[in-house]
C-alpha cells in the first residue's frame, strides 16, 4: 500500500513542513512551501524517488532512508489477555524531511534537517476504553532518529528497537500517565514486499519503497488507565518510504489490514476521489503461505455499512463490506471511538471480520483519512 | 480594598514587562555546561517516568544577546516543537490571530514590539542576516524569540556539541487552585510566604531546580510592594473591627432589656437569633457595598496622583465583590460575636490574644518565615500592645485623682469609668497613631537614607545615559528603527563632550547580566578606581578579582563582606571576592559593581551605556546634548529632584492611607464618646444638678478627650517606634533586600501624636455639640425617676 | 401645673410636701432647685444677708446656686457611681467652695461616715452599698456643705420601713443641727407625722 499511505503522512505531517528551523536565512531557495507539498504534479525539489528495480536490502533498509522526504514505521498489533479480552496496539513513527539533503552533515546538534512524529494507541475493547498519545521532536541526536543495525527508531522516549544484533526479536516501547506499551515482537512473521519488489506505484508519476511484515508474534505487558494486562497475538509492520506528492482530487482513503483465522493476509485500499470515481490505484492483496495474490479495482470492491459521528460532527465509516473475487467479508470496528484526536485526526482502530454468516474469521486494523475535511466541506 | 484595586492594577502593568514564561508554575533547570546528551538525558528521565510525575512539559533554552545594528538585543532559543511551556506560546500574535508555536515553526523570529517587522538586520557569528520578526506584545523590550537550532548558528556555539543554558519546564501545581485563590484576594501573598525551593524528585545527578518566577525578580519587589500595602490597607479592617465591637457592646447592652422582655413575651432564642445574623448581614451588606464604592474612589485618585499619565484600569470582578463583602462580614460578624458573649470565653480573650502573639513574634527573628512571618511578627507587637489597654486602665485607676482640680478629677474619673465604651476606640486610636508615627519614621529615615547615598554618588555635575532603541526619534519625530544607538552613539558623545570641554573628566559604565547559584544578577562594569568607587563608599581602585556588591545581593546569597563568590555567565565561570558593599535603594536586582578586566574576563563585551561627566563648563554641556533622542541628558541636581519627587510619589500612597487609618480611629473615638455620652447620661445630669455648670461640663469632657488622647499617644509612641524599627530592619529587607536606617527625630513623630490627640479631641467637641445639653431634660428624669433603679451603675464596673 | 401656691420654709424648719402621685410635689422641688422654670411667680433663698432669686438666674446662675445653696436628695440614683462615697460626698464641699483642705475634708467627711455606722466604707463605691446605705450617704452628701436648703423628693419611696425611718431621723436630725430648710415631699403619712409643717398637696 503506498498512495493512501503517503497521503495520510502528508496530511499528518503538514505541520511538521512547517518546522523548517534551521533555514538558511538568505537563501530562500530551500525553504518548503506547504503548496509544493500538498498538491500540485511533482516537483521533487532535492529528494530521492522511488525507482523501479531498487532492491529491498534488509537490514539496512531498517533504517532511515534520509534522501527521501517522508517515512514511516508503522506497527499495529492485535492482541488478547490471558482471558481472551481483546486488545488493539497502534505504534507509528513517521519522519519528515524539514529540507532536501544538503550533502554536508548539520551545522550543529539542534540543527535538526528531520522532524520526527510518534503516535501511540492502545484500544480496550472490553474496558471500551481507546488511549493514545502524540510526541513530536526535531532530529537531534537523543531526541529522535534511527538506525539500521542494530535496529532502533526513537522519538522522545517511544522506541523500537531490536533486541540482539538482529531486526527481530524487537521491542516497542512507550510510556505515559494513560499509555504504557512493553511489547516484544518475535521473528516468524511473513515479509511481503509490496508492488513490484518493493517498488510501490501511487499514481502516474508517484511511487514510494513499500514492504510488510506480517504476522510478527508478539506477546508483553500493555497498560491503560492504570490497569496492566499480559497480552499475545501478532502484529504487522509497514515500512514505507518516498518523495511522492499527492495526486490531485484526493480526499482521503480507507485502509485495511486483516489476518484471518485461516491464515491469510489480507490487504485493501481504497482511495476517495472527489468526482467519487475509482481511483486506479486502488489496490487488494491477500497473502497465504505460499502465495502474494494482488487484486486492482476491477475484482474487488470496499463499501461503507455502517458509520460513527464524533463529536465534531464528522462521519467515519466504521463497518465495511469487502468483497475480493467471491469471497465477501464484513468488517466491523470492534470499538466505534478509536479516533487519532491529533494533530492530524484520523481514524485508527481493531476491526473484526466476519463471514457472510457473521462468524468470526479474523481480526485487523482499519484506518480512515480525510473524513474531518469532509464534515468541514459540509458545515461550509 | 483601595489597596487590593491599586496591587491588582499594579500587578497587572508588571505582567506587561516581564517575560510570560517566569509563571510560578514553571521551573528552571540547570546544569553547568550543560550539554545536548545532558538534555537528552534529563528528558529521557522524564519521560520514562523517573521525574516527578508532576512535570507537564519541557523545553531547552539557549540564551544570549546578539547584536541588531549595535545595540544590544537578548535572544531567547527554545525547541519549537516542545513549545508548550510557560503559556507564552497558547498567545496568538497581535496581527494575524496566527498561533506563535506555529510561526515559530516557520522558522521566523519572534520580536518585542517595539522592534521593525519587516526586515530586522541582526549581526551573528554567520555574518549579517537579514530576517522577519513578527511582533509579539508579550514580550518585553529588546527581546528576540526563535527556534533554538537557528539561535545556536546566530550565536556560533555550533561549533563541537551543542550549548544550552537551561531548561523550561511546566509543573502542575498541588496547591495552584488554593495559592491562586490567595494570591487573588491578598495580592502579593505568594511572593511574601515565598513557596519555598521547589523539589523534583529524580533529577539527574548535577541539574538544580529553580522557580523561573524568582527569576523575576521585579515581579518579586512588586509582590513585596502589594504585600506591604495589603498590611497597610488591613489596618483599616482591623481598626474597623474594634470600632465595630465596641458598638456592639453598647447596642447589645441598650438592647439587653428589650431582649429580656421579648423572651418573657414568649419569643424564641432562636428568633434572637436570627435576628441577630439578619443585624450582621444587614451591616455586612452595607459596609462591604459602600467600602467598595469608596475604594474604588480612592483608588482612582490614588493612581491618578501616582500615574498621571497612564490610563487606569480597574477590575471589578467576583474576588474584589467576595473580598469587600467577605471582610465585612467577617469583621461585623466577629465584633458582634464577641460583643454578645460576656461570659467566661471573653474573659479568656486576652490569653487566646496573648498565645497568639507570642506563636507570631518569632517571625521577627527568622529569615526564613520571610515577609508573612515579618508581618506576622508586626502584627504579634500590636496585639502585645493592645492587651496593655485593659490592665493599663486598671492601674491608671489606681492612682487616685481626689487632689487634682475638680473639673480635671471628673472629667479623668469619666474616661477610666467608661473604660467598657472606650476601650476599643482608644485601642484603635492607638493603633492608628503608632501606624502613622512608624511609617512617617520609616518613610523618613529611607529619605534621608536616600538622599545621603544620592549625594555620595552625585558628585559630577552632567549624567548621561544612552537611551534604549525605543526611545530614538528623527527630526520629524518618526521612531528611528533601529535608532543609531551604541557605540556610534557612544563614540560621538565622548567626541562632542571633549570638544566642548577637552579637560572634561568621562566616567563610563555599561551594564550586563550574569548568573550566582544559578541566579540572575545584574553587573555594572566600569574603570572603578579610587574616584568612582567612593561613590559607594569605597575609597580604593576596584582591582582585579575584587567586586563590591549591592545590599540585595549579599542578603540573597547569605555573604557578607570577604566572602568570594562565584560569577557565571554563559560558560564562563569567575571566582570573585567582595570587597566591600553599598546600599541598592532602588535596584531591583543583585548588583555587582565590577572592573572592566574582570567584565572581560566573563565574556562582556564593554558597551558603554552611561556617562557621569565633571566638567567646569556642565551649564554649556548641558544645553548643547540636551534634545538629543539618542540620549537622555540630566544634571545631578535634577537627577536628585527626580529621585526625591519618584520616592515622594511612591509613598503618598502608603501617607494617604495612614491618614485614611487616622480618620477611621478618629470616627471610632467619635462614636465611643456619643456612646459614653449616653451611657453616662443620668451621670452627668446628676451632676448638674448638684451644681456643675454647662461650661465646666464641657471642660469635664475636653479633659476626657485629652485623657484618651493622652493615653493613646503613651501608648502609641513607643509602639510606633518599635513597628518603625521593624519596618526598617526586618520587613525592608526581607520586601526588597535592602536595609533602612532606624532614625526617628521628634519631627517625624511630633505630627502623628499631634494628629491623634487631635482626633481625640475634636472627637470629643463634636460629640458634645451633638449632643446637645439640656439640662431640663436630663435632669427632670432623675427628679420624676422615671427608668431609674437604685443600684444601677454604669460605667464602673472594673 | 401648679396655680396660686404660696409658701415660705423657715431656716430650720422641716416641711413636707404631702400628696400623691402627680400631685406636683417633684415639680415644686424642681422649680426650687432651678431645675425647671416657673411661668410666674417668685422663689427667693435667704440667708443672712443674702439673697437668691431662683426665678431670675440663668443657666449658669442656676448651677452656682445649686452648688452653694442647695443639697438635694432624690428617691433614686442620687450618689455619682464612678465616684467612691468619699468622693461623692468630698464633691459638694469642692463645688461650693467649702473645701477645708483635703485632710481637713477626710477628716469631716469620716467623722460623717462614723455618725451614721458606715466608717468603714469610705472607699466603697455607691454600687457596692444596700440601698438604705446609699441614701443614707446621700442624705449626708446633700448636707456636708450645710446648703440654706435642702430639697428630698421621696427620698424613702424605695426602702423598707427600717431603712425608711431610719433615712428620715438622719434627715430631719442633719437638717435641723445644719438650719437648713428641709423641703420633704413623700405620700407618706408616718413621714408627715414628723414634720413641722405639712403642706397638703391634694
Amino acid at each position: 500500500m503506498s498512495g493512501p499511505r503517503s497521503a495520510s503522512l502528508l496530511c499528518l505531517l503538514v505541520p511538521l513542513c512547517l518546522l523548517s528551523a534551521c533555514q538558511p536565512e538568505s537563501d530562500t531557495a530551500d525553504a518548503m512551501p506547504v503548496t509544493q507539498l500538498l498538491g500540485g504534479s511533482g516537483g521533487t525539489d532535492g529528494f530521492a524517488v522511488a525507482e523501479q528495480g531498487v532492491a529491498i536490502e534488509l537490514p539496512a533498509d531498517h533504517g532511515a532512508h534520509n534522501a527521501f522526504r517522508s517515512e514511516w514505521w508503522y506497527f499495529t498489533a492485535v492482541l488478547s489477555d490471558a482471558e481472551g479480552s481483546p486488545f488493539g496496539v497502534q505504534f507509528t513513527i513517521f519522519r519528515q524531511a524539514l529540507r532536501p539533503p544538503q550533502g554536508t552533515p548539520p551545522e550543529c546538534d539542534w540543527c535538526a534537517d528531520h522532524a520526527w512524529l510518534g503516535h501511540v494507541a492502545i484500544t480496550d475493547v472490553n474496558g471500551g476504553r481507546h488511549e493514545h498519545l502524540e510526541r513530536l521532536a526535531r532530529g537531534s541526536p537523543g531526541l529522535a532518529g534511527a538506525v539500521a543495525k542494530p535496529f532502533s527508531v526513537w522519538v522522545d522516549g517511544l522506541s523500537a528497537t531490536s533486541v540482539g544484533a538482529e531486526f527481530l526479536p524487537l521491542r516497542l516501547f512507550a510510556r505515559s500517565a494513560d499509555v504504557d506499551i512493553d511489547l516484544t515482537l518475535d521473528p516468524g512473521g511473513r515479509l511481503v514486499l509490496q508492488g513490484d519488489r518493493g517498488y510501490s506505484a501511487k499514481g502516474p508519476n508517484q511511487a514510494s519503497h513499500y514492504f510488510s511484515m506480517t504476522r510478527l508474534p508478539v506477546t508483553g505487558t500493555l497498560t491503560v488507565s492504570q490497569r496492566s494486562h499480559q497480552v499475545t497475538g501478532h502484529a504487522w509492520l509497514d515500512r514505507e518510504w518516498s518523495t511522492s506528492v499527492l495526486s490531485g482530487g484526493q480526499r482521503g482513503w480507507d485502509w485495511l489490514a486483516l489476518s484471518l483465522a485461516d491464515g491469510r493476509d489480507v490487504m485493501a485500499f481504497r482511495l476517495r476521489r472527489a468526482d467519487a470515481s475509482r481511483d486506479p490505484f486502488d489496490q487488494a492483496i491477500v497473502i497465504d503461505a505460499r502465495n502474494q495474490r494482488r487484486y486492482t479495482p476491477e475484482h474487488f470492491a470496499l463499501e461503507p455499512t455502517r458509520v460513527w459521528r464524533d463529536e465534531r460532527g464528522a462521519s467515519w465509516p466504521v463497518g465495511w463490506r469487502l468483497q475480493i473475487a467471491d469471497e465477501v467479508f464484513h468488517i466491523d470496528a470492534m470499538l466505534d471511538d478509536q479516533l487519532m484526536r491529533t494533530m492530524v485526526r484520523y481514524w485508527e482502530g481493531l476491526v473484526r471480520v466476519s463471514d457472510a454468516d457473521g462468524t468470526e474469521i479474523g481480526r485487523g486494523y482499519l484506518e480512515l483519512t480525510g473524513y474531518e475535511r469532509d464534515a468541514a466541506k459540509q458545515n461550509e | 480594598m483601595a489597596v487590593h484595586l491599586i496591587a491588582v492594577s499594579v500587578d497587572r502593568s508588571l505582567a506587561k514587562l516581564t517575560a510570560p514564561w517566569l509563571g510560578d508554575d514553571v521551573l528552571v533547570l540547570r546544569k553547568p555546561a550543560a550539554k545536548l546528551d545532558d538534555y537528552v538525558a534529563l528528558r529521557t528521565a522524564w519521560r520514562n517516568g523517573d521525574l516527578a510525575e508532576t512535570l507537564t512539559e519541557m523545553t531547552p533554552v539557549l540564551e544570549g544577546e546578539i547584536e541588531n545594528a549595535n545595540s544590544a538585543l537578548h535572544i531567547l532559543g527554545i525547541d519549537a516543537f516542545s513549545w508548550r511551556v510557560g503559556g507564552l506560546f497558547d498567545s496568538t500574535l497581535n496581527a494575524d490571530d496566527q498561533s506563535v508555536a506555529a510561526t515559530l515553526a516557520t522558522g521566523a523570529v519572534l520580536a518585542s514590539e517595539e522592534l521593525p517587522g519587516d526586515a530586522l538586520l541582526l549581526q551573528t557569528a554567520l555574518g549579517e542576516v537579514r530576517t522577519q520578526a513578527w511582533p509579539l506584545g508579550a514580550l518585553p523590550e529588546n527581546w528576540l524569540v526563535a527556534d533554538i537550532g537557528q539561535v545556536s548558528r546566530w550565536l556560533g556555539t555550533s561549533e563541537g556539541s551543542a550549548d544550552l543554558s537551561y531548561v523550561l519546564a511546566t509543573q502542575r501545581q498541588r496547591q495552584e487552585n488554593w495559592m491562586g485563590l490567595a494570591e487573588r484576594m491578598l495580592p502579593g501573598v505568594t511572593a511574601a510566604a515565598g513557596q519555598g525551593e521547589p523539589e523534583l524528585a529524580g533529577l539527574p545527578e548535577g541539574w538544580t531546580v529553580a522557580r523561573a518566577g524568582s527569576d523575576n525578580t521585579l515581579r518579586v519587589f512588586a509582590g513585596s510592594i502589594m504585600f506591604n500595602l495589603a498590611a497597610l490597607g488591613s489596618l483599616s479592617a482591623v481598626v474597623a473591627g474594634f470600632l465595630l465591637y465596641q458598638a456592639a457592646v453598647v447596642s447589645f447592652q441598650r438592647e439587653a432589656l428589650l431582649r429580656q422582655r421579648l423572651l418573657a413575651l414568649g419569643v424564641q432564642r432562636g428568633t434572637l437569633r436570627a435576628l441577630f445574623l439578619l443585624q450582621t448581614l444587614i451591616d455586612g451588606i452595607a459596609a462591604g457595598a459602600l467600602g467598595l464604592l469608596l475604594g474604588i474612589a480612592l483608588a482612582r485618585v490614588a493612581l491618578s496622583l501616582t500615574s498621571p499619565d497612564a490610563a487606569i484600569e480597574l477590575t471589578i470582578d467576583w474576588v474584589v465583590w467576595a473580598k469587600a463583602l467577605g471582610t465585612a462580614f467577617l469583621v461585623s460578624g466577629a465584633a458582634r460575636m464577641l460583643a454578645s458573649r460576656r461570659d467566661s470565653s471573653v474573659r479568656k480573650m486576652p490569653w487566646i490574644t496573648a498565645a497568639l502573639a507570642l506563636a507570631m513574634l518569632p517571625g521577627l527573628f527568622f529569615d526564613s518565615w520571610g515577609l508573612l512571618g515579618a508581618f506576622a511578627g508586626l502584627l504579634a507587637c500590636c496585639l502585645l500592645a493592645v492587651l496593655t489597654v485593659g490592665p493599663g486602665f486598671v492601674f491608671a485607676d489606681r492612682f487616685s485623682v481626689s487632689r487634682l482640680p475638680t473639673i480635671i478629677q471628673l472629667g479623668v474619673n469619666q474616661l477610666l469609668a467608661g473604660r467598657r465604651e472606650m476601650g476599643a476606640a482608644l485601642t484603635a486610636l492607638a493603633l492608628a497613631i503608632a501606624t502613622a508615627i512608624s511609617i512617617a519614621v520609616m518613610v523618613d529615615s529611607f529619605r534621608t537614607d536616600l538622599l545621603r547615598v544620592l549625594d555620595q554618588r552625585l558628585i559630577d555635575p552632567v549624567y548621561i545615559a544612552l537611551a534604549s532603541p525605543a526611545e530614538a526619534e528623527d527630526e520629524a519625530g518618526a521612531v528611528l528603527r533601529p535608532s543609531s544607538v551604541g557605540r556610534a552613539a557612544s563614540a560621538e558623545l565622548r567626541e562632542r563632550i571633549q570638544a566642548l570641554d577637552p579637560d572634561a573628566v568621562i566616567t563610563a559604565t555599561g551594564e550586563a547580566q550574569a548568573r550566582v547559584e544559578g541566579r540572575r544578577i545584574d553587573i555594572m562594569y566600569g574603570p572603578f578606581d579610587s574616584a568612582h568607587t567612593r561613590r559607594y563608599g569605597y575609597d580604593r581602585d576596584l582591582a582585579d578579582g575584587s567586586v563590591l556588591a549591592n545590599e540585595q545581593l549579599l542578603r540573597a546569597f547569605d555573604l557578607v563582606v570577604d566572602d568570594a563568590l562565584e560569577v557565571t555567565r554563559g560558560d564562563r565561570l569567575q571566582a570573585l571576592k567582595i570587597e566591600g558593599s553599598f546600599p541598592g535603594f532602588g535596584d531591583v536586582h543583585p548588583t555587582l559593581l565590577v572592573n572592566v578586566a574582570d567584565a572581560q574576563r566573563l565574556e562582556i563585551e564593554p558597551r558603554w551605556s552611561r556617562f557621569a561627566v565633571a566638567s567646569e563648563r556642565a551649564d554649556a554641556l548641558l544645553a548643547a546634548l540636551v534634545g538629543d533622542s539618542r540620549w537622555r541628558v540630566r544634571d545631578a541636581i535634577g537627577v536628585r529632584r527626580s529621585a526625591e519627587e519618584q520616592f515622594d510619589q511612591t509613598f503618598a500612597i502608603t501617607r494617604a492611607l495612614t491618614v485614611l487609618a487616622l480618620l477611621v480611629a478618629g470616627f471610632g473615638t467619635l462614636a465611643a464618646m456619643l456612646a459614653l455620652r449616653l451611657a453616662q447620661a443620668r451621670q452627668l445630669a446628676l451632676l448638674r444638678a448638684l451644681g456643675v455648670s454647662r461650661r465646666e461640663l464641657w471642660l469635664m469632657e475636653v479633659v476626657r478627650g485629652l485623657t484618651l488622647g493622652g493615653f493613646a499617644c503613651a501608648l502609641a509612641l513607643p509602639l510606633g517606634l518599635l513597628m518603625a524599627w521593624i519596618l526598617c530592619a526586618v520587613i525592608n529587607p526581607r520586601s526588597f533586600g535592602w536595609m533602612v536606617s532606624f532614625q526617628p527625630t521628634p519631627a517625624m513623630v511630633l505630627p502623628a501624636l499631634a494628629i491623634g490627640l487631635g482626633a481625640a479631641l475634636a472627637a470629643t467637641l463634636i460629640s458634645n455639640w451633638r449632643a446637645g445639653h439640656n439640662p431640663g431634660a436630663d435632669t427632670s428624669a432623675l427628679v420624676t425617676g422615671s427608668g431609674a433603679r437604685g443600684s444601677e451603675s454604669f460605667g464602673g464596673d472594673s | 401645673m401648679l396655680e396660686g401656691f404660696n409658701l415660705t420654709v423657715a431656716a430650720g424648719e422641716v416641711a413636707v410636701l404631702w400628696g400623691p402621685s402627680g400631685s406636683g410635689k417633684s415639680t415644686l422641688l424642681a422649680a426650687v432647685a432651678g431645675l425647671v422654670t416657673i411661668d410666674s411667680g417668685e422663689i427667693e433663698i435667704r440667708r443672712d444677708d443674702a439673697i437668691v432669686r431662683v426665678h431670675e438666674l440663668d443657666d449658669d446662675g442656676c448651677a452656682s446656686y445649686r452648688r452653694s445653696w442647695l443639697g438635694y436628695v432624690f428617691q433614686f440614683f442620687n450618689l455619682v457611681p464612678t465616684l467612691s462615697v468619699e468622693e461623692n460626698l468630698r464633691l459638694p464641699l469642692q463645688l461650693s467652695s467649702r473645701s477645708a483642705g483635703f485632710e481637713q475634708d477626710h477628716q469631716t467627711i469620716l467623722s460623717l461616715l462614723t455618725d451614721v455606722g458606715l466608717a468603714d466604707r469610705g472607699q466603697a463605691y455607691p454600687a457596692q452599698l444596700s440601698g438604705g446605705e446609699q441614701q443614707r450617704i446621700a442624705v449626708l452628701r446633700a448636707l456636708v456643705h450645710q446648703p440654706a436648703v435642702v430639697l428630698a423628693d421621696e427620698p424613702t419611696g424605695n426602702l423598707d420601713q427600717t431603712n425608711a425611718d431610719n433615712v428620715i431621723d438622719l434627715l430631719m436630725s442633719r437638717a435641723r443641727s445644719t438650719r437648713s430648710a428641709l423641703l420633704l415631699a413623700t405620700h407618706s403619712e408616718r413621714v408627715a407625722e414628723r414634720a413641722d409643717r405639712v403642706i397638703d398637696m391634694q
